[in-house]
C-alpha cells in the first residue's frame, strides 16, 4: 500500500510546537532524514532545536504504528493489535450505543489542533452532525480563550505586527531562541529598528534581561497593572482622542472604573513602584506604534477575562488597532475557506448548543456568548462564525470533566482525544482521571502511547506533519497561507485526524457531509476561492501573504453589537457580568502555604507534555526543575538539585530545585507536563502523577475566572518540603540530570 | 498622524509584502530572483547554528 518517495527536499510546516515554522524536510530512501532551516533568508532564522529533531521524533522506535484495542482493565496498558477497519467499525457501533442511551451530548472530544494540524474542523463537523456541543481543547487555556475574549471588545483577535512596531510589551511572555522562535526573531527585528521593549514579569526572564523597562509585578496581577496604565493614559490624556471619540463606546464609564485604581493602589497590588508604572505607561502610549502580543500568562489567571480585555482596551485607546506596527485585524483569508466554515456550526440545534457544558456559568468562549456576535461578524467579515485559533465555541474543560466524573448535569460517557494528552493538559488531573475511569468508550488518536492513551479502549496511530499535505492559515489568526508538503508515507496503520473523522462519519451514516475522499480533495475545496488547486498552489509557491489592508474599521465598523470598540462590553452586561474590567485577587498565601506558585511553564526542549521519550531532546532537559529565589531556598535549607515536593491543598509535584537569582522572592515556577515514558509498566500511568503540574491548581468554582472559568495558574499558594532521598524508580538520567 | 504619512507607511508595508511573495516562488523569474537578492541584502546571511544540531 505505502509507496516509497524518492530522495527529495520539500517544505513542511513544523507542528512540534504551536508556532508553525516552515522548514525543509530532507528524505532518503523513503524516510525523513533531516529537518533543516528554510532557504529563504526571511524565514531561515525561524527554527529551533525541537524542529530540527523532527526526524528523531517521526522515525522514533516507540511511535504507534498499529491500532490497539484494550484487553485488560482500563489503564492497565494491555492491548491487542487490530486492523484500522475493525477499530472504526467497533468505535462506530459503541459510540452509537452511548448516543442511543444518553443522547449525543454524552460525547466529549478533546484535541490540540497544534499537534493534529489537518483536522480541517472535521471534529466539529462530526460533532455538529451528531449533536454534541462538548468540544474542549488546550486552547481554552492558551490563545483560543484570548481570541474569544478579544472578540467581545472589537470583534476579532488581532495578530501583533511586532517586527514593524516601535514598542513591544511582553506581559510575562518570554519568547526565546528555542521557544516561540519566530516571535523572538520579530522582537529582535523590532529592537534593531529602534523599538523599545517593556517586560512585565515577576522573573528576570531572558526578555527582561535585555528589555528597556522591566516591571517585576506579583504573579497573577496583570489586570491591576493594566488598570494602572490606563489610569495614567486617561488622566494624562495620552490616548488617541479622535479614535476614542469616533470608534469607542463606554469611555466615561471606563474612566470612572480606572479611577478606582489610583497608582498607589496598583503599586500595592502588583508590588511595582508607582513611578515605574507611570513611566512605562507613558512609554507605551507615546510610541508611534505599539503592540501587546498575545501572551500565555494573561490567559491563565483568575481575572483573565478582564486582563485580556484590558490589553484590548489599551490597544484601542492608544490608536494601535489595525495599523502598521500595531495589532492587525486580518479577517478570513480571501483565498481559502476557513475552518470556521468547515465546522458547520449552523448545523447544531439551539437545543443542543444550550447544553454546552459550562456555558451557564462561564460562557465567554462558549456558543452562548460567541453567537451573540454572529450577525456582527457576518456584517464585517462575511460569515457568522469566526472560530479563530479554534477557541471560540468550546465547552468548559472543568465542567466537562466534572460531568464525566459525576454524570451531572448529565452523563458524558464517550470521550475522544486526538493529539492531546488530556489527562495532564487541564487543571485537576485527579478529577480528569476519575472522569475517564467512568467512561463507556474512550478513543485516543496519538503518535506515541501517552498516559491519556493508556486509559483508552482504542488507540489509533496518528500521522505526523512530514507525512501529509497541508496548507496552513494559522486558524485565521494570520492572513498568509503556508505550504506543508508530504515528504514521506505514514506507517501502514496510521491515519490523519481528517481520515479518522471522515471514516467514522461514513460508518455512522452521515458520510454525505464528508464528501472529500482525501486530504488533497479537502485542500482543493478550501482553495476554490483562489481558483487554484492544491497541486497548482504547491507548484507555484511555498507561501502567500495577501497585501495588508489597514484601518478597515473605517469602512466596516467593528464586529460588535454597537459596531464600535466596546470599552464597556454590552455582551458581558447582557450575560450578567461586570461590563467593565476589574482586578480580582487570587487565593492568598498563608503560613501553611507561603509561596506563590506559577505553573503551565513551557521549557525549550518540549512542547506541552510531549517529547519526553525523544532522546536528543530529553538529553537537553533530563528532569523536571522547580525554580526558587536564593533567599527562599536558604530559608528552606535547599540547594541546587535537591529533590523536593511542592504541595498545594490540591496535590503535590516531585521535582528537583534550581536556585535562581532571576526568580522573584516568594515565587516558585513549575514546569509543565512532566511524565516519564521510561517508567511505562513500572509506575501508574507512566509516572504521570509524580511531577505533573496539572495536579496542583484547584478548579473549584471559587478559584475560576468568572466569565471564562479559567483557573488561576499564575500565583496560587503552595509550600516546599525537602526530600531526604530522591524518589524511587527514577532512571539514572533523571537522577543525574 | 498626517494622511500622507499614513498613506506612505501603509504602502511601504504593502510593497514589502509584494516583495516577500516574489521571494516565495518555487520557479522564480528574473524579477523574483532580484527580489530575493534584495531581501538577502537587507537581511544578511543567516549563519549555520550549531545549537540546532543533534549529535548522538
Ligand atoms: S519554534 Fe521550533 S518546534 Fe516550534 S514550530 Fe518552529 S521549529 Fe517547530
Amino acid at each position: 500500500m505505502a509507496k516509497q518517495s524518492a530522495n527529495k527536499q520539500t517544505y513542511s510546516v513544523c507542528t512540534i510546537c504551536d508556532i508553525g515554522c516552515q522548514l525543509r524536510a530532507e528524505t532518503k530512501d523513503g524516510k525523513l532524514s533531516r529537518m533543516i532551516a528554510h532557504d529563504n533568508p526571511a524565514l531561515a532564522r525561524n527554527v529551533c532545536y525541537k524542529g530540527t529533531a523532527a526526524a528523531h521524533i517521526h522515525n522514533h522506535a516507540d511511535r504507534l504504528t498499529k491500532p490497539l484495542k484494550r484487553v485488560g482493565e482500563r489503564g492497565a496498558d494491555q492491548w491487542e493489535e487490530i486492523s484500522y477497519e475493525q477499530a472504526i467499525e467497533e468505535i462506530a457501533e459503541r459510540l452509537g450505543k452511548v448516543v442511543d442511551k444518553y443522547g449525543p451530548e454524552s460525547l466529549a472530544v478533546s484535541t490540540s489542533g497544534w499537534n493534529t494540524q489537518t483536522t480541517h474542523s472535521m471534529d466539529r463537523r462530526f460533532m455538529n452532525a451528531l449533536g454534541s456541543p462538548n468540544y474542549i481543547s488546550g486552547v481554552s487555556l492558551c490563545a483560543g480563550n484570548t481570541a474569544a475574549v478579544n472578540k467581545l471588545t472589537y470583534g476579532w483577535f488581532p495578530f501583533a505586527d511586532i517586527s514593524n512596531s516601535k514598542c513591544v510589551v511582553l506581559f510575562g511572555h518570554n519568547p526565546r531562541k528555542h521557544s516561540w522562535t519566530p516571535i523572538y526573531n520579530m522582537i529582535n527585528a523590532a529592537r534593531a529598528n529602534g523599538a523599545k521593549v517593556i517586560v512585565l514579569d515577576p522573573r528576570v526572564s531572558d526578555q527582561a534581561e535585555v528589555a528597556d523597562m522591566h516591571l517585576r509585578l506579583r504573579s497573577g496581577t496583570d489586570a491591576a497593572m493594566c488598570l494602572g496604565w490606563l489610569n495614567v493614559i486617561i488622566n494624562e490624556a495620552l490616548y488617541d482622542k479622535d479614535f476614542v471619540a469616533q470608534y469607542t463606546l463606554g469611555f466615561d464609564e471606563l474612566r470612572e472604573r480606572v479611577n478606582e485604581y489610583p497608582l498607589e493602589r496598583v503599586a500595592e497590588i502588583t508590588g511595582v513602584d508607582a513611578e515605574l508604572i507611570a513611566e512605562s505607561a507613558r512609554l507605551y502610549a507615546g510610541a508611534e506604534s505599539a503592540c501587546i502580543p498575545w501572551t500565555p500568562i494573561t490567559d491563565m489567571q483568575i481575572s483573565s477575562t478582564s486582563a485580556i480585555r484590558l490589553h484590548s482596551i489599551l490597544r484601542a485607546l492608544t490608536g494601535n488597532l489595525d495599523i502598521p506596527g500595531g495589532e492587525l485585524l486580518g479577517g478570513f483569508n480571501p483565498d481559502y475557506i476557513p475552518e470556521s466554515k468547515l465546522g458547520n456550526h449552523e448545523m447544531l440545534s439551539q437545543e443542543q448548543k444550550n447544553k454546552q457544558l459550562g456555558s451557564d456559568t462561564h460562557p465567554a468562549y462558549t456558543y452562548r456568548a460567541q453567537e451573540m456576535l454572529s450577525e456582527h461578524t457576518k456584517r464585517v467579515y462575511g460569515y457568522e462564525y469566526a472560530d479563530i485559533v479554534m477557541g471560540c465555541y468550546m465547552a468548559n474543560p472543568s465542567a466537562t470533566f466534572r460531568a464525566m466524573a459525576t454524570e451531572k448535569p448529565y452523563p458524558v460517557k464517550a470521550f475522544f482525544v486526538l493529539g492531546n494528552n488530556a489527562l495532564m493538559s487541564y487543571p485537576n488531573q485527579h478529577q480528569i482521571l476519575k472522569g475517564m475511569m467512568n467512561q463507556d468508550l474512550i478513543v485516543a488518536h496519538e503518535i506515541f502511547m501517552t498516559p491519556t492513551a493508556m486509559l483508552a479502549d482504542y488507540v489509533l496511530p496518528g500521522d505526523v506533519f512530514s507525512e501529509r499535505n497541508h496548507l496552513s492559515d494559522s486558524w485565521s489568526w494570520r492572513l498568509g497561507l503556508t505550504l506543508s508538503q508530504k515528504a514521506v508515507e505514514p506507517p501502514e496503520g496510521a491515519s490523519s485526524t481528517y481520515e479518522f473523522w471522515h471514516d467514522l462519519a461514513h460508518k455512522m451514516g452521515f458520510g454525505e457531509l464528508f464528501p472529500w475522499g482525501t486530504i488533497e480533495e479537502v485542500l482543493d475545496y478550501r482553495l476554490t476561492p483562489s481558483g487554484k488547486s492544491f497541486a497548482e498552489f504547491s507548484a507555484e509557491t511555498y507561501m502567500h501573504v495577501p497585501p495588508p489592508e489597514y484601518r478597515k474599521y473605517r469602512k466596516t465598523g467593528f464586529a460588535t453589537p454597537s459596531g464600535k470598540v466596546e470599552l464597556k462590553s454590552s455582551l458581558l452586561e447582557a450575560l450578567g457580568f461586570d461590563p467593565l474590567p476589574y482586578h480580582r485577587e487570587g487565593p492568598a498565601v498563608s503560613d501553611d502555604y507561603p509561596y506563590y506558585v506559577f505553573t503551565g511553564v513551557r521549557e525549550d526542549a518540549f512542547f506541552q507534555t510531549g517529547q519526553r521519550q525523544v532522546k536528543v531532546l530529553r538529553d537537553r532537559m533530563p528532569s523536571p526543575k522547580l525554580f526558587m529565589h536564593p533567599e527562599d531556598a536558604a530559608k528552606q535549607n535547599i540547594v541546587d538539585h535537591d529533590w523536593v515536593k511542592l504541595q498545594t491543598p490540591t496535590g503535590e509535584v516531585t521535582a528537583k530545585v534550581l536556585v535562581k537569582e532571576s526568580m522573584k522572592q516568594g515565587h516558585i515556577r513549575v514546569p509543565h507536563g512532566w511524565w516519564y515514558p521510561e517508567m511505562r509498566g513500572q509506575a501508574k500511568l507512566a509516572g504521570s502523577f509524580i511531577s505533573s503540574d496539572a495536579v496542583l491548581c484547584p478548579d473549584d468554582p471559587e478559584f475560576l475566572d468568572y466569565e471564562q472559568g479559567i483557573p488561576h495558574f499564575k500565583g496560587f499558594p503552595g509550600r516546599i518540603v525537602k526530600l531526604a532521598e530522591p524518589p524511587a524508580g527514577m532512571s539514572e538520567q533523571v537522577l543525574a540530570g | 498622524m498626517s494622511l500622507l504619512k499614513e498613506w506612505l507607511g501603509d504602502n511601504q508595508q504593502r510593497l514589502m509584502t509584494h516583495l516577500a511573495n516574489r521571494t516565495f516562488k518555487k520557479n522564480p523569474n528574473l524579477i523574483d530572483r532580484a527580489a530575493t537578492g534584495l531581501l538577502k541584502k537587507m537581511i544578511g546571511e543567516v549563519p549555520d547554528d550549531p545549537e540546532l544540531d543533534h549529535p548522538e
